[in-house]
């Protein structure tokens, strides 16, 4: 398999449930969803709040089970959550939180920390210093690269960034975004890469997904999204991002 | 005697932009928490008619700069010194009923995330009256003309009267907050990161809207931000903020061409930009 993922119309309804069902119309936040990832390349899913993009991402790292469709990984595959307030146990060491997706594995322990150890290094996070740190002590971007070290643990083929860089100040989502493309240059990560901001994906990516209430509407290189974009959605989201 | 709102004329206010009074003056603020000096001897000043945008990163004291203006700085900050000028008048130097005047009817603030800044029991309608009942002496009918004049110009339909903060979605609710911060066609509006909370298609008519506002009433702006292509399309003159300092303050054209600080130009190089191939982005000078 040349990709490191595929979506075949993928569909997630979420129906208005328990007392008030009769009220919440049914809301199909993804609807016929195809795209593959090719391996170690970018794919870049934009599109704005309620679209459906944090679902899709749920469904590819399987916390979220799809209606309808299939999505397939070749490979492990993990994800980077949009705050690194919220995605890391406030009362776990950084070591703890980082080797904690080894656990399940039967990996042994001293190798858990041997690669525990590697893997911040490898986010820039001086490694043996911070094993026993707790998350608080850290900045945002550096709780974002523990969140990164703990997706890499598992050594996975695809990464799925979901809004990786949404939270952090600018200086630091540059940092970041580095950090993200050296990495992939290393170890020839594959990235699903979920933003709602077209600069930071036109970055990133290789391949660009723009969806609209649930839909792609338009997927194409990078170069053309930017360059000559087709559907009229595209073209308005755009015009919208003020340059300069 | 409460002054009528018949009296706010807006061509008025247009003719003296012309000249080029300054308005809003900050000179030397200084602001602390605990040991910290989170406003280090801050020098602003913004003339009629004029945008000025704060930028700076989180906790570069900007948003606590735009509260002091308005004299609400935050419990357990002290100021330890300066002072604010509106209209050449020392805010702080006021008694407590004058400033309760001032808030509102001369200076209004627009506050990032509209839901928690709205009150969510109270209708559009009913907070945007409080707005007009607490600095004009006015009817009950002309109150509800001026609520409908008010949402009209932030291009939101006369039905929202009736409608609570959680039936809007997140643009309208802004464009609610600008309505309430306009109502008195203030001379100075305070707007922190109004944006930021938004969508980029909501963002863009959000701020074509606050720039047509500001050209027709002329109101000068003090727009705080962290996003200098934000600052592009509303600034007139911009000041960089950091660590409490203003380190760099000019003409729009001049900071975003050509920055004279470091800082300055890790903020705009750090920022990914439409169309220009990069490798990586700029993290240090």
């Amino acid at each position: 398999m040349s990709n490191a993922a595929e979506l075949k119309d993928l569909r997630k309804y979420f129906k208005g449930a328990g007392f008030f069902s009769s009220k919440i119309p049914e809301i199909r936040a993804v609807d016929g969803v195809t795209f593959s990832c090719e391996k170690g390349k970018t794919f870049g899913l934009v599109g704005e709040s309620g679209c459906g993009k944090s679902t899709i991402a749920k469904m590819v790292v399987g916390i979220l089970r799809p209606d309808h469709g299939e999505v397939s990984v070749d490979g492990e595959k993990d994800i980077v959550f949009q705050d690194p307030y919220s995605s890391l146990n406030p009362r776990m060491t950084v070591g703890q939180i980082v080797g904690e997706p080894l656990l399940v594995t039967g990996v042994k322990k001293k190798e858990i920390a041997e690669r525990v150890i590697s893997v911040l290094e490898k986010v820039r996070l001086g490694g043996i210093a911070c094993l026993g740190r707790y998350p608080h002590q850290f900045s945002g971007g550096e709780r974002q690269r523990i969140a990164i070290a703990r997706s890499l643990v598992r050594e996975p083929s695809l990464l799925v960034l979901d809004e990786p860089v949404s939270s952090l100040d600018v200086s630091i989502q540059a940092d970041i975004l580095n950090l993200l493309k050296d990495l992939q240059d290393d170890l020839f990560l594959t990235y699903l890469f979920i933003s709602h901001d077209l600069r930071v994906v036109e970055f990133m990516s290789d391949i660009v997904g723009v969806m609209k209430a649930g839909k792609l509407v338009e997927i194409s290189s990078k170069e053309e999204i930017y360059s000559a974009p087709k559907d009229p959605y595209t073209k308005k989201l755009l015009n919208s991002i003020p340059i300069f | 005697m409460t002054p009528k709102l018949a009296g706010i004329d807006d061509n008025q206010k247009r003719a003296r932009s012309a000249m080029n009074d300054i308005i809003l003056k900050v000179e030397g603020l200084k602001v602390r928490i605990g040991e910290k000096f989170v406003i280090n001897g801050v020098d602003l000043e913004i003339a009629r008619g004029k945008v000025l945008a704060l930028v700076g990163e989180s906790g570069s004291g900007k948003t606590l700069t735009g509260l002091a203006a308005l004299d609400l700085l935050p419990e357990g900050s002290v100021r330890e010194g300066g002072a604010i000028f509106l209209r050449g008048r020392d805010i702080f130097s006021m008694e407590k009923e004058e400033k309760r005047k001032m808030r509102g009817k001369d200076i209004a603030m627009v506050f990032q995330e509209p839901f928690t800044a709205m009150n969510p029991v109270m209708s559009v309608g009913d907070q945007i009256r409080e707005v007009f009942d607490a600095h004009f002496d006015i009817s009950g009918n002309d109150t509800g003309r001026k609520i409908k004049e008010v949402l009209n110009s932030v291009r939101l339909p006369d039905s929202l009267i009736k409608s609570y903060p959680h039936e809007l979605s997140g643009g309208m609710r802004q464009r609610a907050m600008l309505a309430m911060a306009i109502a008195c066609s203030p001379d100075v509006l305070i707007l922190d990161e109004p944006t930021t909370a938004l969508d980029v298609s909501i963002q863009k008519e959000m701020l074509d809207l606050i720039r047509q506002l500001q050209e027709k009433k002329a109101f000068a702006a003090l727009f705080i931000t962290h996003d200098f292509s934000v600052v592009n399309m509303v600034a007139d003159n911009v000041a960089v903020m950091k660590e409490g300092r203003i380190i760099e303050c000019g003409l729009k054209e001049d900071v975003l061409r050509s920055p004279r600080e470091k800082y300055t130009k890790k903020l705009i190089g750090c920022v990914p930009r439409i169309g220009v191939k990069q490798r990586r982005l700029l993290t240090d000078v």
